[in-house]
């Protein structure tokens, strides 16, 4: 009996370890959309209220969720404190800082890192087009990501699995 | 917040600590503060210039002086704007850009233009910061000239840049208002109002409404049919527009108070060729500010302000 319920714990264990490691890119698509959604927010109201950007990162970081939330509300701050010598700096400082927070590679990183130059641009037009063209990158990453994932996840739940029982064979 | 608070809040980088430096009593009198590229800083007050020193000093010598790098003024203009171009695009089409507390910060660059119009402004190399000053009760000898039998007469405020046409304007407006009138501000610059996020941060009285960043003439006849005021007041008008707002507003029995660039009447007439009851112009020597008083025909009063 001792026997059953310890391999069954074990096989569960190693398909649940399975399921988490295919989970990680859903996590790394979940905050790029999250981003997303933010950008979308600094557009429209970028382009419809003319608030500070201090005020829009506040906005965004209340509407958005998780590790996006923070990273906005950090950069909200940054930008505050008037520490760094241009927007891009401080946006770089704020991504740096919540690196930890998000499960992503490098070229999910450089989707963040790339909002820097956008905020450099002198006009609106500059701005909203720079935004633009974030969000057609993340919609690539995350299509590619997607495509991994439905493949991936599949063989990472049966190796987990699969350890699992090999790990009974070993033990018992 | 004092206006050396107010200032140095929004300045950064190379210039904020070299401002920091100076004298604490240096603020007082300045009423600009002229940042060049490569060239240096300097403070005028109403009666001299001078440049910043590296140690915060000020001197008419050009030895020593504290040299801004195009970054600095690049970094300066960043944080003044509050890492926001985009929210000033308009304004800095113009040339300026208003901060809190109304301050102007007038800029130089290199200018983009399509078809005849500035499209962009970029690589600033100068900046001249207009310090704004509230002076509660300039305005007060003023007052009984501009009233006939308790009636406001449709007034203009006319000098040259820097004669402290805003500041005179400013003050009328805030009594109109705390002696019962309505008066609505069309603040195309936010310089009347200091105005920050919607919000008036100068004194402009109890009853006065005030629409910040509008082109003036739009803003008056919004004003004219939204707030039914009064008074509709505004600062340097001067375009063809501008003018036949005013004429419109004159029409409909709302009473006028604007300011005017330029040295006389005469300036005025030739400008515009509108009429006024009250013409206040404004004259400025060795550190002393004087108002001369016209009706429609002559000189009704001279007043040390």
């Amino acid at each position: 009996m001792m026997k059953f319920l310890g391999s069954a714990t074990v096989i569960f264990f190693g398909w649940l370890i399975g399921v988490l490691i295919s989970k990680k890119d859903k996590f790394k698509i979940e905050d790029l959309e999250e981003f997303k959604r933010g950008l979308g927010i600094f557009s429209g109201e970028m382009r419809c209220t003319s608030i500070p950007l201090s005020d829009i990162f506040d906005e965004i970081s209340q509407r958005c969720n998780g590790a996006v939330s923070k990273l906005f509300s950090d950069a909200a701050l940054f930008a505050r404190e008037k520490k760094d010598s241009d927007a891009g700096e401080l946006w770089q400082r704020a991504v740096e800082k919540n690196a930890g927070n998000f499960y992503f590679g490098s070229e999910e990183m450089d989707c963040l890192f790339s909002f820097s130059p956008v905020l450099l641009g002198h006009f609106r037009s500059q701005q909203e087009q720079g935004t633009e063209n974030i969000i057609d990158d993340i919609e690539t990453v995350c299509m590619k990501l997607r495509e991994k994932s439905s493949k991936d996840e599949r063989l990472f739940r049966s190796a987990g699995l699969l350890c699992g029982i090999l790990i009974c064979v070993i033990i018992f | 917040m004092t206006l050396r608070d107010e200032i140095l809040s929004a300045c950064a980088g190379r210039i904020k600590d070299t401002l920091e430096k100076t004298d604490k009593h240096t603020f007082e009198n300045a009423e600009e503060i002229r940042i060049r590229s490569g060239r240096g800083m300097f403070i005028k007050t109403n009666l001299d210039e001078l440049a910043v020193c590296e140690d915060g000093s000020l001197t008419r010598e050009e030895k020593n002086i504290f040299i801004p790098t195009e970054k600095d003024i690049h970094t300066f203009f960043e944080v003044m704007s509050g890492y926001s171009f985009y929210a000033f695009n308009e304004e800095i089409k113009n040339g300026f850009i208003t901060i809190q507390g109304g301050h102007r910060i007038g800029i130089a660059g290199h200018a983009v233009c399509e078809n005849g119009k500035i499209t962009a402004l970029s690589d600033i190399s100068s900046v001249n910061i207009r310090i704004c000053r509230q002076m509660i009760g300039i305005s007060k000898k003023v007052i009984p000239y501009i009233y006939k039998k308790g009636t406001f007469l449709n007034t203009v405020i006319i000098s040259p840049p820097g004669f402290g046409k805003t500041t005179l304007l400013r003050d009328i407006i805030r009594n109109l208002s705390v002696s019962g009138q309505n008066v609505s501000v069309a603040d195309e610059r936010g310089e009347i109002g200091g105005c920050w996020k919607g919000h008036v941060t100068n004194d402009l009285g109890p009853r006065t409404d005030v629409m910040d960043s509008v082109p003036k003439a739009l803003g008056m006849r919004m004003l004219l049919r939204s707030m039914a005021p009064d008074v509709i007041a505004c600062d340097e008008a001067g375009g063809e527009d501008d003018i036949m707002a005013i004429d419109e507003i004159k029409r409909c029995g709302v009473k006028i108070l604007c300011t005017f660039h330029g040295y006389g009447i005469e300036d005025l007439e030739i400008k515009t060729g509108s009429d006024f009851e009250r013409y206040i112009v404004l004259d400025f020597a060795d550190g002393i500010r004087k108002a001369a008083i016209f009706d429609e025909n002559k000189m009704i009063g001279v007043e040390k302000l």
